[in-house]
């Protein structure tokens, strides 16, 4: 089964042509190998902003590298592993300030952590329909999870259709580091049930359609006990609904992809993400184009602007920015380029973030906010 | 297949030999499954049974009929396979152009939606409809001798039914094979190009005619209104199957000069078309003469007349 997000005529037209008999007795024996880099930069804390701790936020470097090859006649397989180094300061906890916002109170000194992760996926693909198997671990120091996922493909071609479902588990557990000095939560454990939904429909030779639905529950430790102060209930269901277009033009030999989605959970959070980007090129040789996204969530119900030590440890309450009311904005560039069987590919993308951006209104900024600049490259190789 | 057929296969002559027949065999197969004369054939028992019952049918007739179905969607309904039934109206003694009064009630039998595809088999919804599924089978039957060939060991060889080709690996001299490709004038070769390990078709928009009033009508109809297209004189496209080369290049015939060219440069597929003037397109192609050994690979040059002293 070819991949479901090239749109050209002639990538419809050759996966088409793939499902005759001749050719699935001997699969393309094409495989894919990738790698990428890339670095996730936080821009430092505004110093009049905080009361103590360190001003560098955090700076992640990922490398990874993913295998993908059929086996034999049916199936298909994908190893993946990644590596993150991550170091900076995160917020600790939330002080009320004089002006009537919040002052944030940074980890001391900066953490030096790395992550490792591993994932591979078995596939057994039939003609019009594939099912797949993965499984997962990433690991530091701290933090261990393992998952699995099951995932359902199925094509009606009358109807230049393609239903989509996935399932997953994954348990985690925590060990914080420094439990019993910061009399923090000395192990807890997580864990995270989903399933996914999607329907891919062509409307015209040049446009296609994706309505995706998602629901996950997560159980188990959910509160951050990195902070000083956060206390969320034990249970979180999340859903989102989606929709991805796109439209392929003669001009340039150009596409526009449009994305939005739509976010809501039982803390109350709502969200919206609309992205759009635009490539131009032909594949055979330099592809590139610009990307624009917009953010904009409404706070957790027990969302607090900073922590609330008068209230009983039962009671939820959380400062972490990310559960606050803010928008933000982000823009990008991408570009790739096709020599052969090795493409090279970079994208830059710049975060900016701020209550102002939020289609609802906050009553303070979290002074936690985040703007981050991403850089990455990769590379491809088919064989 | 209806037009001359070769092969080409080199390595190993009492394996080449049993191979040879061994695709003979299946060509055959091809033809007496899918000929719309036959009356055995697939085509002939979905035809008899239009508008009356479900005709169960194999995994290979399912996808190429699915196949087919792609083609229409990608050409907006330009290339439709149940067009055929317009052969009524335009036969060959032909001396006027049909009226609207004509092709009404065979435009009425033209629709590629009415063609009900289940799991218990294909009918087509009205009486009187028919499928022709010749151009895609021949096509693809190049790929699917190609497949047998390759499978049985043998790392160069060409097969080409009446125009459409596959190159199973390069020469015997390690290069790109090098294929003529027909002036649709006249005879003799016009252009050529190499290619190794792909399909190439050639079709032609005058390949057959009619003659009314003294202007030449292409073959090719348009399934909405009945009537011919007028057409590049001359399409080749190189593609990974043939089968898809094949589509590629009809359905940029039946699309007319400007947006067939359009439909070429946007697919991103090597191809040469020549149009009604003689002006040659190509992506990936340069004017002039090749002189032997040169890069030809999946490059369509033109090949100029003998040079005056």
């Amino acid at each position: 089964m070819g991949p479901k997000n090239q749109l050209t005529p002639l990538a419809l037209l050759s996966a088409a042509a793939l499902s005759l008999p001749a050719f699935s007795a001997s699969q393309p024996t094409e495989r894919v190998v990738s790698v990428n880099t890339s670095v996730y930069q936080e821009g430092d804390t505004n110093a009049a902003e905080v009361v103590f701790g360190d001003l560098q936020r955090f700076r992640v470097k990922t490398n990874q590298f993913n295998l993908s090859a059929p086996i034999g006649r049916d199936w298909s397989m994908s190893l993946g592993y990644d590596n993150e180094a991550m170091s900076g300061a995160s917020p600790w906890g939330t002080v009320a300030a004089s002006d009537g916002s919040g002052d944030l109170i940074m980890s001391g000194a900066s953490i030096d952590d790395s992550r490792n992760g591993v994932d591979v996926n078995l596939t057994r693909h039939w003609r019009g329909q594939s099912l797949g198997v993965s499984v997962g671990y990433s690991g530091e120091h701290d933090y261990h999870s393992r998952s699995v996922g099951l995932n359902y493909e199925r094509d009606f071609f009358k109807q230049n259709t393609t239903l989509a479902l996935s399932l997953s588990y994954a348990s985690d557990e925590l060990t914080p580091t420094d439990a019993q000095l910061f009399q923090r939560l000395e192990k807890g454990s997580k864990h995270t049930r989903s399933f996914y939904a999607s329907v891919n429909q062509l409307l015209s030779p040049v446009s296609m359609l994706n309505l995706g639905f998602g629901i996950t529950k997560r159980t188990g430790e959910l509160s951050d006990p990195y902070k000083l102060r956060d206390v969320r209930p034990g249970k979180r269901v999340e859903r989102t609904l989606t929709a991805n277009y796109r439209r392929y033009f003669d001009w340039q030999t150009s596409s526009l992809a449009v994305d939005y989605r739509y976010f809501w959970d039982s803390y109350s959070v709502g969200a919206h993400t609309l992205a759009m980007s635009w490539m131009l090129g032909d594949e055979a040789g330099v592809q590139w184009g610009p990307m624009l996204r917009y953010y904009s969530q409404s706070a957790a119900a027990f969302y607090t602007p900073w922590d609330r030590y008068d209230q009983l440890e039962t009671i939820a309450q959380s400062s972490d920015f990310r559960l606050s009311t803010f928008g933000a904005v982000s823009y990008g560039l991408k570009a790739r380029y096709r020599i052969g069987a090795v493409q090279i590919s970079m994208q830059y993308e710049r975060y900016d973030s701020g209550s102002g951006y939020a289609l609802s209104s906050a009553k303070t900024e979290h002074p936690g906010l985040v703007d981050f600049e991403v850089l990455s490259l990769g590379a491809e190789y088919r064989f | 297949m209806g037009s001359p057929c070769e092969l080409k296969l080199s390595g190993d002559p009492a394996l080449c030999q049993q191979v040879a027949a061994d695709c003979q065999h299946e060509a055959m197969r091809f033809e007496t499954q899918y000929s719309r004369f036959t009356t055995n054939s697939i085509t002939a028992k979905i035809n008899a049974a239009a508008g009356e019952s479900v005709v169960p049918i194999d995994v290979e007739c399912r996808a190429i009929l699915e196949y087919a179905g792609v083609c229409w969607t990608l050409s907006d309904g330009l290339f439709d396979i149940t067009s055929g039934v317009l052969r009524r109206v335009w036969t060959k003694d032909r001396t006027q152009l049909p009226t609207s009064a004509e092709l009404r009630p065979i435009l009425a039998l033209i629709d590629w939606r009415k063609v009900e595809i289940s799991d218990a088999g294909v009918r087509l919804g009205v009486s009187g409809m028919e499928i022709d599924l010749g151009g895609v089978v021949k096509e693809y039957a190049a790929d699917a001798l190609a497949q047998r060939i390759r499978l049985a060991g043998i790392e160069s060889g060409v097969v080409n039914l009446g125009g459409d080709i596959f190159c199973v690996g390069k020469n015997p001299e390690g290069m790109p094979w090098r294929i003529g490709i027909k002036d649709p004038d006249g005879s003799g070769a016009i252009a050529q190009v190499g290619i190794a390990n792909a399909g190439l078709a050639t079709s032609g928009g005058y390949e057959r005619y009619i003659d009314i009033e003294g202007e030449r009508f292409s073959h090719l109809l348009n399934p909405a209104t009945g009537m011919p297209v007028k057409s590049l004189a001359s399409v080749s496209v190189i593609a990974e199957q043939s089968v898809v080369a094949g589509s590629i290049a009809t359905i940029a015939l039946l699309k007319g000069q400007a947006a067939g060219l359009r439909w070429l440069r946007a697919l991103e597929c090597p191809f040469l078309a020549i149009d009604a003037s003689g002006k040659f397109c190509t992506r990936s192609g340069q004017e002039g003469d090749a002189g032997p050994g040169s890069d030809l690979d999946q490059k369509f040059t033109r090949l100029t007349s003998i040079k005056p002293n």
